[in-house]
């Protein structure tokens, strides 16, 4: 079985195992399976692909904005912009999935710089034993969220994909296509500057 | 104050000296990509916490070298990483997504294909045109 970095799998991480398609069919070429009979007609079996690959780029796209508005918007547009090319699929459906998500999010950063975000501005349950508790970790959150709003785009995706979407290196450079040297260096970079700018208030 | 690739505000207060001039001011900035080189596999105390963070070492030794606080911060960090990697895509948003579709998916952005015309095809349609008009100019005079 052939996992690919990008499954769908609740709250295990990613690239850890994953969903197996029901014929024992590597992922990869399970996607290629579902991409034909797509470009064949069949219109409703993308929705396969969504129900796939949706959750890991709602969270890249989450993290990278911290809107979840914003991120479902551009999941949408991603989705939409990968089926109107979806005969240009050369190659793994997964990575090219998420360069178009990872762009659109870079694409947003470019034009809208925000100071301050919020990941409660959507209906998700809260998970927090106690009210003090969740204060505490609201507060660690929003300190969280503008502090990544000030890092480079290129430091806040390492970050992201490393701690957030708890991606290996070798995963992470096969998604942007570069080296594992230059992730492990953007995501010590950006843990730096969190660091220079949290340690303050927490540390 | 925004942070950057290249960790050049890091290095001017480190060497207390003034930043250098550029030798080509007219030549666009590289990519900050570019600027990166590898990391080597040193394991100095600053790297400790990476080290940690990264899984390779325990908490214990990232926590004598680099102190309690620091690795109290990143365990308060990584416990809020943790709850996002939680999240998943609000209901409604993949139904949403395949509504929106349009009715048939892009097979090809190339005009040739889409026209199922070869580009040796195209040029000789081309100077069919051309011969064509040649022929109807001649005519007129």
């Amino acid at each position: 079985m052939t996992a690919t970095p990008l499954q769908n799998q609740g709250a295990q991480g990613l690239g850890s195992g994953g969903s197996n398609p029901a014929d024992g069919v590597p992922q990869v070429d399970a996607d290629q399976e579902v991409i034909s009979k797509v470009l064949a007609g069949h219109k409703d079996s993308f929705g396969i692909l969504i129900t796939r690959y949706s959750d890991p780029l709602y969270r890249h796209a989450l993290g990278m904005t911290g809107s979840p508005d914003v991120a479902e918007d551009i999941l949408q547009a991603s989705f939409i912009k990968a089926y109107q090319h979806l005969g240009e699929v050369r190659g793994r459906f997964d990575a090219w999935v998420f360069r178009i998500v990872a762009n659109s999010c870079k694409d947003w950063l470019k034009n809208i710089r925000r100071t301050h975000v919020s990941y409660d501005e959507d209906d998700q349950p809260s998970t927090y034993s106690t009210p003090e508790e969740e204060m505490d970790r609201n507060e660690l959150r929003t300190d969280l969220q503008v502090a990544l709003a000030r890092l480079a785009p290129s430091l806040r995706e390492a970050f992201v994909m490393k701690h957030v979407e708890g991606r290996s290196y070798e995963e992470m450079a096969l998604l942007l296509e570069t080296t594992v040297g230059a992730l492990k260096m953007r995501v010590h970079r950006a843990r730096e500057a969190l660091q220079q700018l949290l340690e303050e208030k927490y540390a | 104050m925004m942070f950057d690739d290249a960790g050049f505000e890091r290095n001017d207060k480190i060497t207390g000296r003034e930043p250098g001039i550029r030798r080509d001011n007219n030549k666009p900035a590289e990519p900050l990509y570019d600027r990166e080189v590898p990391l080597s596999g040193s394991s100095t105390a600053h790297s400790l916490l990476h080290d940690w963070l990264d899984g390779e070492v325990d908490v214990m030794r990232a926590s004598e070298v680099e102190g309690k606080s620091k690795v109290e911060l990143w365990t308060r960090i990584n416990a809020e990483s943790e709850m996002l990697r939680r999240r998943v895509t609000p209901v409604g948003v993949q139904q949403r997504i395949m509504a929106s579709l349009p009715d048939t998916p892009g097979t090809a952005n190339s005009w040739w294909k889409q026209q199922q015309i070869t580009p040796v095809a195209a040029i000789a349609i081309g100077v069919a045109v051309l011969a064509v008009g040649a022929l109807i100019i001649q005519a007129l005079r």
